[in-house]
């Protein structure tokens, strides 16, 4: 109808197949890896020389079938993404070629060629940037400002799995929106979205645009804690989470002690409370480059700072919680091994978990059309070691926060979820739960501290 | 003693050979499938990276299925090397 050369029941069709490679693989793995190939008695004369050459061999087929079982399992999800992204494309032109004859024929003279010089995921991306800009143009019968063409989108679209296929594959997706043919994949440098953003960060420092400059502790206020039936859980720690707001604290820590005498700690960070890039404000739109580049210089340290002031030592036993820009931070506190991190809950989370050790029981709580989600990419058949939890939010459309671009990724929204979850006693957060009760066990609340950090300014 | 050693040596072999007469099967199955998807009218190779992934998947699932075939060689000569000691 719109002159589209995709057969995307064909692309879902080929997932499901290798789907099935993969699973068989996996399994297959599994198996040659759980085989003795070299037992002691074939170690033996007359045939010892024979085995020990096979034995070589099958640990090999063990590893090259569970690589081809993890390749698999990828294409699959690349093919099911670009599927569901030309599903989508293919509507919006529809429509918007009902209204603006002229997208049909530009469609059937320049679609096919982008199809096949620059690959699935780029032509899907133009045809969807494309698709939507007409159709918004054309609903409302006039240019859109950016800010009413973002309103429009988040209210249409749900961009969420669209941002994922396009961290995935943000090479791909780049040379096509550059207009290049898919042959110069090879000649870009990076192929992930946080090295990305580690590279725009160092091409900000280069170019002065952001300056070194150390942390401060701006305010610090200790009230005695409420004592809570049965210790802190996943629904206590999101809702002591800051609300996201510049001037307000980013980090509340609540300390207690336990029957031993040992002191232990529930810590919960806020996200982004600034748009600025290299303001007093750490969590910035610099600290959200920084952390999501990987890199620890800016919000992460200022947390770190934080537990410092708060009387947090190294070692210390901790369970953390963190919201947007604060769950990169508490990924990393996770991953760094300066504490014994008793559980991760994270809520509307851009990044996966790297380098959190499997030992430590994670939770993520994310809202289907939070597109701030889409930022971790497509995640692993076992989600990082992490039990996602997806769950639709209860919006209120008196509240302006929740409208836009940005409604799912509300901390508000975010913590009533968490709270509807543990009243219905949601299994998927029982790990972190048990976990929480097991460290937490009479334990004895003593105080909590509410935390302000400011970048200082030169001079 | 030495009848014993063989005995067990035949069975540690047969064992392994099982597992590849598993494997090898598996990986056939693989190749079909892969071969059923490189079938599929994939809008006329408009999807040019995911078609080299797939080349490259069952290149894959090919060399597997010859190391399986050289491994289950290595053990059925080492099998008659044996059959033909004790004979």
């Amino acid at each position: 109808m719109t002159g589209l050369q995709v057969d995307t029941g064909a692309l879902r069709d080929a997932a499901a197949r290798l789907e099935l490679v993969a699973e068989r693989s996996v399994a297959a793995g599994l198996r040659a890896a759980r085989a003795d190939w070299l037992p002691a008695v074939l170690l033996v004369p007359p045939v010892a020389g024979v085995a020990a050459v096979a034995g070589a061999g099958g640990a090999a087929l063990a590893a090259r079938l569970a690589a081809q079982g993890a390749g698999a399992w990828v294409l699959a999800r690349r093919l099911r993404l670009a599927a569901d992204l030309y599903e989508q494309a293919e509507a919006f032109a529809v429509e918007a070629g009902r209204t603006a004859g002229g997208l049909i024929a530009w469609l059937h003279g320049r679609f096919a060629p982008f199809v096949v010089l620059r690959g699935t995921m780029a032509a899907a991306t133009l045809l969807f940037v494309c698709g939507v800009q007409q159709r918004l143009a054309h609903a409302t019968g006039e240019p859109l400002t950016s800010a009413a063409f973002f309103e429009q989108l988040g209210a249409r679209v749900n961009l969420q799995p669209i941002i994922r296929g396009l961290v995935e594959h943000v090479d791909e997706a780049a040379v096509g929106l550059a207009g290049l043919p898919i042959a110069a994949l090879p000649l870009l440098p990076e192929r992930a979205a946080a090295r990305a953003a580690g590279s725009i960060l160092e091409l900000a420092g280069g170019l002065g645009l952001v300056t070194a400059a150390g942390f401060r502790v701006s305010d610090h206020r200790r009230t005695p804690a409420r004592a809570r039936p049965g210790g802190p859980s996943a629904a206590t720690l999101i809702a002591a989470i800051p609300q996201a707001e510049d001037g307000r604290h980013q980090v509340t820590v609540t300390s207690y002690r336990t029957p031993q005498g040992e002191l232990v700690y529930t810590v919960a960070i806020t996200g982004t409370s600034s748009q600025g890039l290299d303001t007093s404000q750490p969590f910035d739109n610099l600290g959200n480059l920084a952390a999501y580049g990987g890199s620890p210089e800016q919000s992460v340290t200022a947390v770190r700072l934080a537990l410092a002031e708060a009387g947090v030592p190294d070692g210390a036993l901790i369970a953390l919680a963190g919201y947007s820009q604060g769950a990169i931070v508490a990924q990393s506190l996770a991953a760094s091994g300066s504490y014994r991190v008793a559980a991760l809950v994270t809520v509307g989370t851009p990044s996966r978990p790297a380098g959190v050790p499997e030992t430590v029981p994670m939770a993520e709580i994310e809202h289907p059309a939070d597109p701030i989600v889409g930022l971790q990419g497509l995640r692993p058949a076992d989600a990082d070691g992490a039990s996602i939890v997806r769950v639709t939010p209860r919006l209120d459309a008196r509240d302006p926060g929740h409208h836009g671009i940005l409604a799912e990724h509300a901390l508000d929204a975010y913590q009533d979820s968490v709270q509807r979850l543990t009243d219905a006693a949601d299994p998927r957060l029982a790990e972190v739960d048990a976990a929480l009760g097991a460290a937490f066990q009479g334990a004895q609340p003593l105080d909590t501290q509410r935390i302000t950090i400011e970048r200082e300014r030169p001079g | 003693m030495q009848t014993e050693l063989r005995a067990a040596q035949q069975a540690a072999l047969a064992e392994c050979l099982a597992v590849l007469d598993g494997l090898v099967a598996t990986l056939d199955e693989q190749r079909h499938l892969l071969d059923g998807v490189a079938g599929l009218s994939w809008s006329g190779g408009s999807a040019p990276l995911q078609q080299v992934e797939l080349r490259l998947l069952l290149e894959s699932v090919l060399l597997a299925s010859a190391t399986a075939d050289q491994l289950r060689r290595d053990y059925l000569a080492a099998l008659r090397l044996l059959e033909s000691e004790t004979a």
